[in-house]
C-alpha cells in the first residue's frame, strides 16, 4: 500500500510561525536576564515579531487559497483580516501592559509568551478549516488568558477572576468538544467542507479541504442539530453572549486592565471569527434552524447587556456589560448570514476594537496606583482637569453608543442594514432601542467628566506618553473610520468572499 | 457665484469655527466669545447670498451639491436648498450669532466649550436642513444631540441632568426608529439618495405598496413628532426648555424643533402619500389637542418660562395643522409660520432670559410693574407678544391666518372643525399672555426692585432692592433684527411667500393626484 506523506504548505501558516518563534524565543531570552532586568527589550522582541507576523500575513493577501495542511487550515483574505486585526490588539496589549507589568512586577517573559501564545491560539481559530483546529486554537487561546487574567498574584480579584474563570472556561469547552463529536457521529467529518457537503451534497466548498470522495451522513437528524446547539454554547461562552456570559463582569473586574482590554476585543472577534466560519461554512444549510435561535440569542444579549450596565458603578464592570451588549450586535450580523452581513461582522470588529481599546487606555490612564478599578464617579470633573483625555473619552462614549458620526454609528448602521435586508427588521428595532438605553449609561461617563465638579484626593494621570498618543491615534480613527469607513469596508467585503 | 459650493461653505464655516475654538486656550473666554461670535456672523452674511440669490418661481432643489461616498450603498454627499428649507436656513444662520450675542452676560464659566458646542450645533442643524440624502440627513439629525446635550446638562438649572438625560433619550428613541425606516426605503428603492427616491416613488406605479407605507411614515413620523413635539409625546419639553440656560432655550426652541415640523414636510409627506394622506384625520386632532392643551397649560403656569414653553407647543400646534391640511394655502402658512415660530418664541425666551437676569426670578407673581422700571424692555415684549398672539400686522398673523383659511378650506378630509378650534388657539394665546404681561409688567412695582432712575436720596421712592436697567445696548442689538422681522413679514410678506410658493405648490399639487378631484376640487390646490 503506497503511503502519501501530505504536502505541508508551511507559508499558509507563515504568521502563526513566526508568532510561535517569537513566543519561544522571547522565553529562551528571559532565561539569559537578571531577576530585575527592565522588561523593556522583552517587549521590543514581542513588538518586533508581531511586526514581522503583521507583514507576512499581509504578503499572504489575495490568495484565494486552497486549504492546507489536509484540510486544517484555510489562508484567504478572511484569515489575513483577522490575522492583522488580532495581531495589532495584541501589540497595543504589550503597549498598555507596560506600566503595570513593572509596577506589579509581573515576570515579563511568562507575560509576553503567554499574549504571543494566546495570538497564535486567536490566528488559528481564524484560519481554522475544521473543527479540531477552532477547537485547538481556543483552548490555546482560553489557557493563556486563564494564566493571564490571574497575572497580578497579589490582588486576591484576580486570583478569584482566574479560578473563575477556568472553571467555566472548561466547562464550556466540553460543550464545545461534545458538540464537535455530535456532529463528527452524524456527518462523518470534521472538516467544515465536508460537513457541509454531508448535510447538503450539492453544496461544494473545495477550497475547505474536503475531497470529492463521498461523505457519510445522515442529513438532519437530531443528532446534527443537538451537535450545532452545543458548538453555539461553547463558541458564545467565549464570545460572552447570554446566557453564557456570568463569567464576563468578575473576570473583566478582576483582571489586569490591560488583559480586560485584550479580552473584550481579541477573544471577542477570535471568538466571532470562529463562529462566522462555522455556521458559514459547515451550516448553510441548516441557517432557518440556527439562525432563529441566533436571532433570539442576539436580542437577549442586547438587552441584558445594555439594561445591566446601567447600575454599574466600577467603569470596567460597566465596559464589561457594554462588551456584552456589542456581542449582540455581532451576532445580529451573524443571524443576516449573508455576505452583506458578513462584511459588517468585520467592519463591526474593527470599529469596535478601535472603541473599546480607546476607552480602556483612557481607563488604565486614569488608574489609580493602590487599586486598578476605578468607579465612574472618579470622573467627576475630568474635563476641568485634562481636557483631552475628557474629550477623547466622551468621543469614545458616544461612539460605543453608536451616535454619528463615529465608527459606532456606521458599523451599527451596516449590522442593521443587512438584519433588515435578511428580514430580521425586529432585531434591527430591538438592537436599536437596546442602544438607545445603552445611551444612558455611556452618557453618565460624559456626564460626570463634564457636570460634576471634581473631587478631591482622587490622583492624578498616570504620565504614560505612548498610551496618551495610542489613545489620541483611536480617538482620529473613531471620527476618520466614521466619516470615511470606505477603506476599512473594502477590505472587509474582499474578506467575505468565501460565502456564496 | 458659479462654482462655488456655497452650501458647504454655510454648512461647514461653524464647524472649522469650532475646530478652531477648541484650541484657544480654557483661560481666555473673551476670545472663544469673540471667535463663536464672528464665525456665526460671517456664516449669516454668507448664507445672505443664498437668500438674495434664490431663485423664486422653481420647486427644483438649488445651489444643489453631489459627490459620491458610500457609492456602494447608494449613499452621497448631497446637499441642496428650495423653498421649504431657504426661511429656516437663514432663521438658523440669523438666530446663531443672535444668542451668542446674548449669552455673553449670563455664560461665564467655561466659554469655550460653550463657544464649540454652539458651533457644532449650528453645523448640525444647517445639515438636517440642507442634506438631500437620507443616511447624511440622519447624521444631523442625531449629531444635533450631543451639542445639545452639553449645552443643557453644564449650563442648565438644577435639574439640568434629568432635562438633558430626558431630551436626548426621547430623541434618540425616535431616532433609531427612523433610521430601521430609512434602511427600510432603502431596501425598497435601492437609494439613500432623496431626489432619486422621490422621483422613483412619483413615477408612474412607482409608490410604495400601502403597508409598507404605513410602517414606514409610522417610523419617520414617531422621530419628527418628538421632536416637534406633537401632542402627546412632548413630555422632554417642558424640562428641557425651562431647565435648559437662555441660550439653549432659544437655539432648541427657535431652530432644532423646527427640523421636525421640516422632516415631516420634505420626508413623510412626498414620500409616503398614501400613508400621509390616512393619518390626516389622527395628526390634525394630535395638533389641535395640541393647541388647546398647551395654550390652557400655558395659562396655568407661575413661571414665565414655563408659559413660553407651553405656549410653544400650542404655537407649534398649528403649523402641523397646516402641514397636514396639505392645501396650497396651509402648507405656505406652515412653511411661513415655522419661520414666524422661530423669531416670536425665540425673542420671548430671549427677553425672560434678559428679566430674569436682573431680577433673579421668572416666576410672574414676584415681579409686576415692570414696564414702569423698564420702559423699553416692556415695549419690546409688547411687540413679541403680540406676534406671537397672532394680532394683524405682525408675522404671527400672516402665518396663522393662512394656515386657519388653508385648512378650512379643505373640506373632503373634513378639516372645518379643526380650523375652528384651532382659531380658539389664537384667542387663548392671547388670553395667557396678555394675562402674564399684566401680571409682570403692570400694576404696583414690586418693592424689591427699583430703576435706575430713582433718586437714592430722598427716603421713600429711593432706590430699594435690586435696580433694573433696562436694555442695553447690546440686548437691543440682539432683539433689533427680531422685531424688524415681525413687522417686516407682518406687513410685507410677500418676499418670504415668493420663495417659498413654487415647492409648496409641488408638494400640494402631488398630494392631490393620488385623489383627482377630491382633494383638489374643495382645497384649491393647483393639480399640474
Amino acid at each position: 500500500m503506497m503511503f502519501v506523506l501530505p504536502t505541508l504548505e508551511w507559508w499558509t501558516i507563515a504568521p502563526v510561525v513566526v508568532l510561535t518563534l517569537t513566543g519561544c524565543l522571547v522565553l529562551v531570552v528571559d532565561l539569559f536576564r537578571g531577576d530585575d532586568a527592565s522588561p523593556e527589550p522583552l517587549a521590543w522582541l514581542t513588538t518586533g515579531g508581531l511586526a514581522i507576523a503583521i507583514g507576512t500575513s499581509v504578503s499572504l493577501w489575495g490568495y484565494e487559497s486552497q486549504a492546507a495542511f489536509s484540510g486544517m487550515v484555510v489562508a484567504d483574505n478572511y484569515t489575513q483580516y483577522f490575522t492583522v486585526l488580532f495581531l495589532v490588539i495584541v501589540g497595543v496589549t504589550v503597549l498598555l501592559s507596560f506600566d503595570q507589568l513593572t509596577r506589579e512586577d509581573f515576570h515579563p517573559g511568562e507575560f509576553y509568551s503567554l499574549i504571543v501564545f494566546s495570538a497564535v491560539g486567536m490566528v488559528l481559530m481564524a484560519s481554522a478549516a475544521d473543527l479540531i483546529m477552532v477547537f485547538v486554537g481556543l483552548e490555546l487561546l482560553s489557557i493563556c488568558l486563564y494564566i493571564l487574567t490571574g497575572f497580578s498574584r497579589r490582588r486576591l480579584e484576580s486570583e478569584e477572576a482566574s479560578i473563575k474563570y477556568l472553571l467555566l472556561g472548561a466547562f464550556a469547552s466540553g460543550f464545545l468538544l461534545y458538540g464537535i463529536a455530535l456532529v463528527y457521529g452524524s456527518t462523518g467529518s470534521t472538516n467544515l467542507g465536508c460537513v457541509a457537503r454531508a448535510i447538503n451534497p450539492s453544496s461544494t466548498f473545495a477550497m475547505f479541504g474536503c475531497g470529492t470522495g463521498s461523505v457519510a451522513g445522515a442529513a438532519t437528524s437530531a443528532l446534527l442539530l443537538a451537535g450545532v446547539a452545543m458548538l453555539v454554547v461553547g463558541l458564545g461562552f467565549k464570545a460572552a453572549v447570554v446566557p453564557f456570559h456570568m463569567w464576563t463582569p468578575d473576570v473583566y473586574e478582576g483582571a489586569p486592565t490591560a488583559i480586560t482590554a485584550y479580552m473584550s476585543v481579541g477573544a471577542k472577534a477570535a471568538a466571532f471569527a470562529a463562529i462566522a466560519r462555522v455556521f458559514m461554512i459547515a451550516f448553510p444549510t441548516l441557517s432557518h434552524d440556527w439562525s432563529v435561535i441566533l436571532a433570539i440569542l442576539a436580542a437577549v444579549t442586547m438587552i441584558v447587556g445594555n439594561t445591566a450596565a446601567v447600575s454599574q458603578q466600577s467603569i470596567k464592570r460597566m465596559l464589561a456589560y457594554s462588551s456584552i451588549a456589542h456581542a449582540g450586535y455581532i451576532l445580529v450580523a451573524v443571524v443576516a448570514a449573508s455576505r452583506v452581513g458578513m462584511a459588517s461582522l468585520l467592519f463591526y470588529t474593527v470599529g469596535y476594537t478601535v472603541m473599546n481599546l480607546g476607552a480602556f487606555m483612557v481607563v488604565i490612564l486614569l488608574g489609580k496606583r493602590s487599586e486598578d478599578h476605578l468607579l465612574i464617579s472618579d470622573y467627576a470633573g475630568l474635563s476641568r482637569r485634562h481636557p483631552v483625555l475628557a474629550g477623547l473619552m466622551a468621543l469614545f462614549m458616544l461612539s460605543l453608543a453608536g451616535i454619528p458620526p463615529t465608527v459606532g454609528f456606521v458599523g451599527k448602521f451596516y449590522i442593521f442594514t443587512a438584519a433588515v435586508q435578511a428580514d430580521y427588521a425586529w432585531l434591527a428595532v430591538i438592537g436599536l432601542l437596546s442602544s438607545v438605553i445603552s445611551v444612558y449609561y455611556y452618557l453618565r461617563v460624559v456626564y460626570q467628566m463634564y457636570m460634576v465638579d471634581p473631587v478631591a484626593g482622587v490622583e492624578a494621570v498616570t504620565p504614560l506618553r505612548w498610551v496618551t498618543v495610542a489613545a489620541g491615534v483611536a480617538g482620529v480613527a473613531v471620527i476618520a473610520l466614521g466619516v470615511f469607513p470606505q477603506g476599512v469596508l473594502a477590505l472587509a467585503s474582499a474578506s467575505s468572499t468565501f460565502i456564496r | 457665484m458659479d462654482g462655488l459650493p456655497l452650501l458647504s461653505i454655510v454648512l461647514f464655516l461653524p464647524l472649522a469655527g469650532a475646530v478652531l475654538a477648541l484650541f484657544v486656550p480654557g483661560d481666555q473666554p473673551g476670545t472663544s466669545r469673540r471667535l463663536a461670535l464672528v464665525v456665526s456672523g460671517v456664516t449669516f452674511l454668507v448664507s445672505l447670498l443664498l437668500w438674495f440669490g434664490f431663485a423664486t418661481g422653481t420647486a427644483a432643489f438649488q445651489w444643489e451639491e453631489r459627490a459620491p461616498w458610500l457609492p456602494e450603498y447608494g449613499i452621497g454627499y448631497h446637499l441642496g436648498i428650495d423653498g421649504i428649507s431657504i426661511l429656516l436656513v437663514l432663521l438658523t444662520t440669523l438666530m446663531l450669532p443672535l444668542v451668542i450675542l446674548s449669552v455673553s452676560t449670563t455664560i461665564t464659566t467655561r466659554v469655550k466649550e460653550f463657544s464649540v458646542m454652539v458651533l457644532l450645533m449650528e453645523t448640525a442643524i444647517l445639515g438636517t436642513l440642507m442634506a438631500l440624502d437620507l443616511f447624511l440627513f440622519y447624521i444631523f439629525f442625531e449629531l444635533m444631540l450631543v451639542p445639545m446635550y452639553m449645552l443643557v446638562g453644564i449650563w442648565g438649572g438644577e435639574r439640568r441632568l434629568q432635562a438633558a438625560m430626558k431630551f436626548f433619550l426621547f430623541t434618540m428613541a425616535g431616532g433609531v426608529v427612523m433610521l430601521v425606516g430609512i434602511i427600510g426605503v432603502y431596501l425598497l428603492k435601492g437609494s439613500f439618495d432623496y431626489v432619486d427616491v422621490l422621483k422613483s416613488i412619483t413615477a408612474p406605479g412607482g409608490a410604495l405598496p400601502i403597508d409598507m407605507q404605513l410602517w414606514l411614515f409610522a417610523a419617520f413620523a414617531l422621530a419628527f413628532a418628538i421632536k416637534v413635539p406633537l401632542f402627546p409625546f412632548h413630555a422632554w419639553l417642558p424640562d428641557a426648555y425651562s431647565e435648559a440656560p437662555t441660550g439653549a432655550t432659544v437655539i432648541m426652541s427657535a431652530v432644532m424643533v423646527k427640523v421636525g415640523t421640516y422632516g415631516f414636510l420634505r420626508f413623510c409627506i412626498p414620500l409616503f402619500p398614501t400613508a400621509a394622506h390616512d393619518a390626516v384625520w389622527t395628526v390634525s386632532v394630535l395638533a389641535t389637542v395640541g393647541i388647546v392643551y398647551g395654550a390652557l397649560v400655558a395659562a396655568m403656569q407661575r413661571d414665565m418660562k414655563r408659559v413660553v414653553a407651553y405656549s410653544s407647543i400650542s404655537h407649534i400646534g398649528f403649523v402641523m395643522l397646516g402641514l397636514f391640511a396639505m392645501t396650497t394655502e396651509s402648507l405656505q402658512g406652515s412653511v411661513l409660520q415655522m419661520l414666524n415660530h422661530g423669531v416670536s418664541t425665540g425673542a420671548l425666551f430671549l427677553l425672560v432670559g434678559f428679566l430674569h437676569e436682573r431680577t433673579r426670578t421668572r416666576i410672574i407673581s414676584d415681579l409686576g410693574g415692570i414696564a414702569k422700571v423698564m420702559p423699553i424692555f416692556a415695549g419690546v415684549f409688547t411687540l413679541v407678544m403680540f406676534s406671537s398672539a397672532g394680532l394683524p400686522f405682525t408675522n404671527g398673523f400672516v402665518g396663522e391666518f393662512l394656515i386657519l383659511t388653508g385648512t378650512f378650506k379643505n373640506a373632503t378630509d373634513g378639516l372645518q372643525p379643526f380650523a375652528i378650534i384651532g382659531a380658539s388657539g389664537v384667542v387663548l394665546s392671547a388670553v395667557y399672555l396678555l394675562w402674564m404681561y399684566q401680571r409682570a409688567m403692570q400694576g404696583p412695582v414690586n418693592p424689591a426692585f427699583s430703576s435706575p432712575d430713582d433718586r437714592p436720596s430722598n427716603g421713600a421712592g429711593g432706590r430699594t432692592g435690586l435696580v433694573l436697567a433696562d436694555l442695553t445696548v447690546r440686548e437691543m442689538m440682539v432683539l433689533l433684527p427680531l422685531a424688524a422681522l415681525i413687522i417686516w413679514i407682518g406687513v410685507y410678506p410677500r418676499p418670504f411667500l415668493d420663495r417659498t410658493a413654487a415647492s409648496v405648490e409641488a408638494i400640494s399639487g402631488r398630494m392631490a393626484l393620488p385623489q383627482t378631484g377630491v382633494l383638489a376640487s374643495g382645497s384649491g390646490a393647483r393639480v399640474p
